[in-house]
């Protein structure tokens, strides 16, 4: 079940989910131009590079920028609407504000998020 | 009330009788002479022709009189022919629009000498004509005689029925024949119910207005008794008037001409005033193909009149609120990163809302929101709204992840207004300008709003409990904004902010009927009050 609606949450963003992500929270950003950004965190027990090497097969390369160990997807690469984020479970991020921590054993952050 | 009326029918009959008996609108010898002896006048005048089945007969050589030599000289003619021997029902002489058939009653200017009273009835109307006194007698009897005075008005042309009970609006008998429906039987009911509306809301409802909310009821009805009403209400909005004649408007079917009636004639300001304008807008411009319906369907798909953004409420009705505090709150764990604040709590209809304001706040941050701005704008939420917050942080500094959404996005200078989360806590940061009451009130409904249907439906909106909010958004077809389109959800956030704002207004039932489906949902997830104070 909770597999299963990680799913939906990744699908939802237009984005495959990473097997055995859990999610850390989910957030609503509103802008003085009164644009929406809706971003979710999730975490995963596996190191930043097996994410991005899995992400990579599932999505190419088009729109992504390494970034550290991690790296980020843009769709579309120039005026994003829905970006993909993985970093390390350390790096600064929005997820820092998320009210749950992180579990002990996560190694990586996945970001999903669309901006309207 | 109804079986009391079909065990009696022979007060039915003394009833449909007597209007015959009323003042007659000139003198006898000339409307007798006015009508001509022909072929037809004799068809009304045999007693078999009450019969059943003879109704088409009836209309028909009803209407080539009435064709030839008008209404009133029609009715005059048969006020001097023996009624039909058998029991015909109102409904069948309603479509003539006019008194013009034997038991129809005929219109007077002045009571007849008794006020047509029977030993139950109540004291004249002052200066009443004859049909308004004989329907104030029967609404008034003791009992009241609610289904006599429908069949008595049903009997009166359009323009009669209108005078009639513009008449009798004063006295409340119109207010009394409306709470009582079912008592409209043997009427031709559409007919009665718009009459009794256009009578109400004469004067507070414009024509067009008036037109779109009844725009079905009226489709039913000839055009001139149709013309009566609308012109009886004051003259039509110039724009949808020039809308209605062109031929493409025409060619439209009645659901698509309803909804752009409605859509473009509200009185309402959230969507249709732009509608208007745009509209009128398109009826100028030269090389518009305005014979084509294709032109009126690509306008209501469009939408140009709609707002990007449903516009600030200039005034909302708050639900009284107490402010207690403040008490010192070190080192509060905001979003920009802890700092001493002092905690107020906010108490609403016995829900509190922690608020934590920056004790010291630093001005070169921008400008910090007040404890009672927040306070006032979540007395003014929806309490189903109001109830999914638990907190707001009025935050000392910016929201720390602006770079990096700036980054993410493409974005210099990203800034966040509001942040909110579906476990209710709302984060409110220093802007360079000021916000107005009016932006934090409509801000907080639409985040709320957020946080509403995310612990409804969830936050994937492929979750199929969305669904139906999915299916009210392709039935409705008006958008409550241009941002609506860009998801089912925001598109929720900004039909919550319309539903506010004319909940318990005049204009709530004209806006109801332009978002049907979704105002259904929305009262069931508001509840009976609509979630107002």
């Amino acid at each position: 079940m909770k597999m299963n609606k990680n799913k939906q949450a990744f699908t939802a963003y237009g984005f495959p989910a990473y097997s055995g992500a859990q999610e850390l929270c989910h957030q609503r950003v509103y802008t003085p131009d009164r644009r929406h950004l809706d971003w979710q965190a999730f975490t995963a027990i596996d190191a930043p590079t097996e994410v991005i090497a899995w992400y990579t097969k599932q999505l190419g390369t088009e729109g992504f920028e390494a970034d550290g160990t991690g790296g980020v997807w843009r769709v579309p690469p120039d005026a994003p609407g829905r970006v993909i984020h993985v970093l390390p479970v350390a790096a600064p991020g929005p997820h820092q504000s998320c009210e749950c921590a992180p579990p002990p054993d996560a190694q990586t952050v996945i970001i999903v998020s669309r901006m309207s | 009330m109804s079986a009391e009326h079909d065990s009696k029918p022979s007060d039915h009959e003394s009833t449909r009788a007597t209007p015959q008996t009323a003042a007659p609108v000139g003198p006898v010898g000339e409307a007798l002479i006015s009508i001509p002896i022909s072929a037809n006048s004799g068809l009304l005048s045999d007693p078999n022709i009450g019969g059943r089945g003879n109704g088409s007969v009836r209309q028909t050589t009803m209407l080539q009189l009435q064709r030839t030599y008008g209404n009133r000289a029609v009715r005059r003619f048969l006020q001097h022919t023996p009624a039909p021997t058998s029991t015909m029902p109102a409904v069948q002489r309603d479509t003539l629009d006019a008194g013009a058939v034997a038991g129809a009653p005929a219109t007077s200017t002045t009571a007849p000498a008794d006020g047509g009273q029977s030993p139950s009835s109540p004291p004249p109307l002052p200066g009443a004509s004859a049909s308004a006194q004989q329907v104030h007698n029967k609404v008034r009897s003791s009992p009241p005689d609610f289904n006599g005075a429908f069949v008595y008005i049903n009997g009166l042309s359009m323009a009669d029925i209108l005078t009639t009970l513009q008449e009798l609006q004063s006295p409340g008998d119109v207010a009394l024949l409306l709470a009582h429906p079912e008592a409209m039987t043997g009427i031709n009911v559409p007919r009665m119910q718009v009459a009794l509306y256009a009578v109400r809301d004469r004067g507070t409802v414009p024509s067009s207005a008036f037109q779109g909310h009844y725009y079905e009821q009226l489709d039913t009805l000839p055009p001139d008794q149709r013309q009566s009403i609308l012109t009886y209400l004051g003259p039509p909005d110039s724009t949808v008037a020039a809308m209605e004649a062109t031929v493409g408007f025409r060619a439209l079917n009645l659901d698509e001409r309803a909804r752009l009636i409605r859509y473009v004639g509200g009185t309402n300001t959230v969507l249709s005033t732009g509608a208007r304008t745009a509209m009128a807008q398109l009826l100028a411009r030269t090389g518009v193909d305005l014979a084509n319906p294709a032109t009126f369907r690509q306008f209501l798909t469009d939408q140009p009149g709609t707002p990007d953004l449903v516009p600030d409420q200039t005034a909302r009705a708050r639900a009284p609120y107490t402010t207690s505090g403040p008490t010192p709150a070190p080192l509060h764990a905001y979003v920009s990163g802890p700092a001493d604040a002092q905690q107020y709590t906010i108490t609403i209809e016995g829900h509190t809302v922690q608020v934590y304001l920056p004790s010291t706040p630093n001005p070169s941050a921008g400008n910090i929101t007040a404890v009672d701005a927040v306070a006032q704008a979540l007395a003014g939420l929806p309490a189903a709204n109001r109830v999914r917050v638990i907190a707001v942080d009025i935050e000392p500094a910016r929201n720390p992840a602006d770079a990096y959404w700036a980054r993410e996005y493409n974005r210099p200078g990203f800034t966040s207004d509001m942040t909110a989360g579906a476990r209710g806590v709302v984060n409110i940061y220093p802007l360079a300008d000021p916000r107005t009451q009016q932006s934090l009130d409509t801000t907080l409904t639409h985040e709320t709003g957020h946080t509403l249907s995310q612990q409804l439906w969830g936050t994937d909106e492929n979750d199929r409990r969305w669904q139906p909010w999915k299916d009210a958004i392709a039935h409705d077809g008006i958008r409550p904004s241009q941002y609506g389109r860009s998801s089912p959800g925001e598109d929720f956030s900004e039909a919550l902010i319309v539903y506010n704002r004319v909940r318990g207004t005049p204009q709530e039932a004209e806006t109801r009927a332009l978002m049907p489906e979704r105002f259904r949902i929305l009262d069931g997830v508001m509840g009976s009050t609509g979630g107002r104070p």
